[in-house]
């Protein structure tokens, strides 16, 4: 008796759910093209970018004449920048009508698994990789997200197996040689884990590599080999550890990106590697985007001044002043720049008014300023 | 279209079926159907009982009323996203949980020129006591603001706050960290408290954030860890872009950061005093942007370590060791090893933007494990310790790290919310940069999420979220505390929202499960801090320590609960006090709390409504 009327239950709930189940319904609808964003404070390249992609979709979508491949060009290429400004959501819905539209175009469920990561969507993630891997099994970067992407849930054979295939079409990708280097550290294979990552690491001063084998030694019980790598990484390495995967498709993410903040990231990479000339290029449009980034001034001035172009680095930094008179690094930089070159006179009221600065800024004048939380 | 379709697990028929009629489901026969198939699915698979949302949000009802405000003035000023921090403690020592909420305020350069009496009167820090009242229901928590009268006037742009009885009176005193001076007040044990930070040389200037007391020295009397971010005044703030190129907050290294430091007391009788050590113990050497901090024991060997969650850059450990007399005050040597113990950066090497931690044993091992909470983009993260005080970071095979990545976590607190004997996770979100679609809808400040809570099962953690919908809550969300509010013997939460209403989320699922409580004294009558006790059931060990600073700039309830969940039972209970004397306890009863003070020395008067054993 205790079993019949659950089966009865059953039964009767299959079948007539059976009966109310939808009819088949067509592919879904493509989505109309997204709300843009409130674009009224962004750099104006930014705001141009949006603002034509939208256009540009707006546009095919009411051309009766245009195809699914022109269609989903369209689609993808909004998608690409919302992606790069990390949208990533409005993206992933972007580049699934392209892959809709494109079914043959591994592009897009390549792109769409990427957004789909960055949302930590990993399933979604996962079943896009999967998709776009049919279409180009011979991609070794579809192979290692895939790996990442199981390694990440901890389910370390399958994962084991993508890195390997991956190793297979690119024998020198050192991301499959870290993954397989970390499955095999997740599974307490501590000597397999050292190999893979000393094969990686000689090819890389990637902080990843030397991290895991550092871990990997650790947990080999040679501690000082450990230490060894980890003194080597250095404190300031480890925020920034990023190690390439060369995959054209998601480069071309990040070249899409306009805004002033990129290009100054991109000029103070430039200056930590003492590339001058590129970090002088990626200033200057940086101010041209937004002229009034006072400290990306001061380090263009600096960096032009390492390229010996004294005039121009003068004169960015007299505009610096002109925003902010009180700008400390400005005052400093211009008095020394026109105290080299011998008008010590007019370095002289630039050097009092730094004094006057940082006099006011000193700890004891502090405490009244800072009253203004406490009145 | 027939009914032989790919969507209808019927038999596949010879032919089309033409007919059929009654299964053709027109929209108002599907519908009916759909209803008949839902109403039986109900009967066959419904809990004979409805499911209970597991919190409720009780702040008005319990009298607890404060509101965050973060100063904000469409400046953008670095310091608004931090929002601040809560402590639970029985100022009173009537038996029962009060409540210390740290205030913002205002954010001005230069200081309001003339203040009149029409003038909103200036928001401060608030002490709420706790009148716990019994009812039909069981017993139920009041709160009544006593700020007035116990002399707390918490003025300063105040951050953290934790607590710890700092001259062995009895009373817990209240250490505020501030962006600027900070407080201490000392608790006279009469329902009032004076600042003594002047003359306590324990004050810091500085932007200090979590602050945690640690005895580093065994000398039995609580020694002060301070948590240290950013330089930055008002006047060096600097504007700031996303990734559009629109203002929005700066990140911690648009400005250098600061040493912690660490205070060691040297109170004696009415004099309160600290002297600042950080120098003779290298906190000073090593300067990152310091948010939570926990101290706890990572290698098992009986010391008080203390890890630092900092903000986009390595976390610290530093582990004490024995310095066999060549330090004075018998100060230990603390060695920073995070890096090489695995609990600096990520899987991958990379350093985090860490903010809220706690310590806990989440994976039934008998070892403390590390939970912190990070920026959108990173994932929360779970370092399991191997027992020796060697960490691998498992966040994504615990189920941990996925659900977390489009949160960002502040507050968080290993907490077995079911009593289950499972520590789970609630961790309480907000943004730090301002989401797009808040601000262009005008919603301030534009960093609101949900909170979230994982359900531990067996070291394995599930979203558990949908059945706490007071979590779900868009809000900016900071500081958290554990603790049990109404003594039913499950742990309840106290949470403030940045620039928004303090909440009170009373546990209504724990104290249907089996527990013991345990309140810990040490000799000298205070919360034995870093004491562990480990409850054998069978083969599993429950293991339990006594803490107040955990999460975010927040201090929690110091007892412990041990979630028994649907058995009683269990067979003995270890006890190592932070001096490592041991004692074992086999005979007490499930349900109710008891204080244990080690070597039965009798702690102040007070009126205690647990079971009291001292033997």
């Amino acid at each position: 008796m205790s079993l019949r009327i659950p089966l009865a239950c059953v039964t009767v709930i299959a079948l007539t759910w059976a009966a109310c189940a939808p009819a088949p319904t067509p592919a879904p609808a493509l989505p109309p093209p997204p709300e843009l964003p409130d674009l009224t404070e962004l750099d104006p390249p930014v705001r141009e970018q949006f603002e034509r992609a939208h256009q540009n979709l707006s546009r095919i979508l009411a051309d009766e004449r245009a195809g699914d491949r022109h269609r989903a060009e369209a689609y993808g290429e909004l998608g690409r920048i919302y992606h790069a400004y990390s949208h990533h959501a409005v993206a992933a819905e972007l580049y699934r009508a392209a892959h809709q539209l494109e079914p043959q175009e591994a592009r897009w469920p390549h792109l769409l698994g990427l957004a789909e990561r960055q949302e930590g969507r990993w399933q979604a993630s996962a079943d896009a990789f999967r998709a776009a891997l049919k279409l180009r099994p011979d991609h070794p970067a579809l192979h290692v997200y895939l790996g990442e992407n199981l390694l990440d849930r901890h389910d370390l054979e399958p994962a084991g197996n993508y890195f390997r295939a991956a190793l297979a079409i690119d024998e020198r990708c050192e991301r499959a040689r870290l993954g397989l280097g970390r499955v095999a550290l997740e599974q307490g294979r501590a000597e397999e884990a050292i190999e893979w990552l000393e094969g990686a690491r000689a090819d890389s001063e990637s902080t990843a590599i030397r991290y895991s084998l550092a871990m990997a030694y650790r947990q080999a019980g040679q501690i000082e080999k450990a230490e060894q790598l980890l003194a080597d990484v250095g404190t300031n390495h480890l925020t920034r550890s990023a190690l390439i995967l060369v995959d054209p498709v998601a480069s071309k993410i990040q070249n899409l990106r306009r805004d002033a903040t990129y290009f100054e990231h991109r000029a103070l990479k430039a200056i930590a590697r003492k590339d001058f000339r590129r970090a002088v290029n990626d200033l200057r449009h940086t101010m041209t985007i937004d002229p009034e980034r006072i400290e990306a001034r001061v380090n263009l001035a600096l960096a032009l001044l390492r390229l010996d172009l004294r005039q121009e680095a003068e004169s960015h930094l007299n505009q610096a002043l002109e925003t902010d008179p009180n700008y400390l690094p400005a005052l400093k930089t211009l008095a020394e720049l026109l105290q080299r070159t011998g008008r010590a006179d007019e370095a002289a009221p630039l050097l009092q008014r730094a004094a006057a600065v940082e006099a006011e800024r000193s700890p004891s004048n502090r405490a009244d300023i800072d009253a203004g939380a406490n009145p | 279209m027939s009914l032989t379709s790919r969507h209808c697990p019927f038999p596949r028929a010879a032919r089309p079926l033409r007919a059929t009629p009654s299964l053709r489901a027109t929209p108002s026969l599907r519908a009916v159907l759909c209803w008949i198939a839902a109403s039986l699915a109900v009967a066959c698979t419904a809990p004979p009982t409805p499911p209970t949302e597991i919190f409720v949000e009780r702040a008005a009802q319990s009298g607890l009323e404060f509101r965050h405000e973060n100063g904000m003035s469409g400046e953008l000023y670095f310091n608004e996203i931090m929002g601040s921090g809560v402590a639970l403690l029985d100022f009173d020592q009537d038996g029962d949980l009060d409540v210390y909420l740290v205030q913002g305020g205002p954010l001005q350069v230069q200081p309001p020129e003339v203040s009149s009496p029409e003038d909103t009167p200036l928001a401060t820090d608030r002490l709420f006591r706790n009148d716990l009242s019994d009812g039909p229901e069981g017993s139920r928590a009041g709160f009544v603001d006593v700020t007035e009268a116990s002399g707390i006037h918490g003025t300063c742009y105040g951050l953290g706050a934790t607590v710890g009885d700092i001259n062995q009176d009895g009373f817990p005193d209240i250490y505020v960290t501030c962006f600027g001076n900070n407080h201490l007040w000392l608790n006279h044990g009469d329902g009032t408290f004076s600042d003594v930070i002047e003359q306590s040389g324990a004050d810091d200037d500085r932007w200090s954030t979590s602050a945690a007391f640690v005895d580093i020295n065994d000398d039995g009397l609580l020694d002060l860890y301070l948590a240290s971010y950013t330089v930055f005044r008002l006047w060096s703030h600097k504007p700031c872009v996303d990734k559009h190129g629109a203002p929005d907050y700066c990140g911690p290294r648009t400005h250098p950061p600061e040493p912690d430091r660490l205070f060691l007391n040297q109170s004696s009788g009415d004099r309160v005093s600290f002297v600042d050590i950080s120098d003779q113990l290298g906190i000073s050497t090593r300067a990152e942007a310091g948010l939570g901090v926990i101290v706890f024991d990572a290698d098992g060997d009986g010391r008080q370590d203390i890890y630092v969650a900092n903000d986009q850059a390595p976390n610290f450990l530093w582990m004490s060791r024995d310095a066999s007399g060549s330090l004075p005050w018998g100060l230990p040597r603390l060695e920073e090893q995070a890096l090489l113990r695995g609990v600096a950066v990520d899987a991958l090497g990379r350093a985090q933007a860490s903010m809220g931690v706690d310590a806990g044993d989440v994976d039934g091992d008998n070892d403390l494990d590390l939970f912190m909470t990070h920026l959108a983009g990173e994932s929360n993260t779970l370092y399991r310790n191997d027992g020796a005080g060697l960490f691998l970071d498992q966040s994504t095979a615990a189920g941990l790290a996925a659900g977390s990545i489009p949160m960002t976590g502040f507050g968080t607190a290993l907490v077995d919310v079911d009593n289950d004997g499972w520590l789970d996770v609630v961790a309480i979100n907000g943004e730090v940069k301002l989401i797009p679609a808040q601000r262009s809808q005008g919603i301030e400040p534009a960093l609101r999420q949900p909170n979230q809570l994982l359900r531990n099962q067996g070291g394995q953690f599930t979203d558990w979220t949908a059945a706490a919908p007071a979590l779900q809550r868009l809000e900016v969300s900071r500081g958290l505390a554990v603790g049990d509010l109404d003594n039913d013997g499950d742990s309840d939460l106290v949470l403030i929202n940045n620039h928004g209403p303090a909440e009170v989320l009373l546990n209504q699922i724990g104290s249907r499960s089996h527990w013991i409580g345990l309140q810990l004294l040490t000799r000298e009558g205070r919360a034995a801090l870093g004491a562990e006790v480990r409850m054998h059931r069978g083969e599993k060990v429950l293991l339990r320590t006594v803490r107040r600073t955990l999460g975010y700039l927040s201090s929690s309830d110091p007892r412990l609960i041990f979630g028994l969940g649907e058995s009683a039972g269990w067979d003995r209970i270890e006890i190592r006090w932070p001096d490592d004397e041991r004692r074992q306890i086999t005979d007490l009863s499930s349900g109710r709390y008891h204080v244990i003070r080690q070597n039965g020395v009798s702690r102040p008067p007070g009126p205690v409504r647990t079971g009291d054993i001292a033997k």
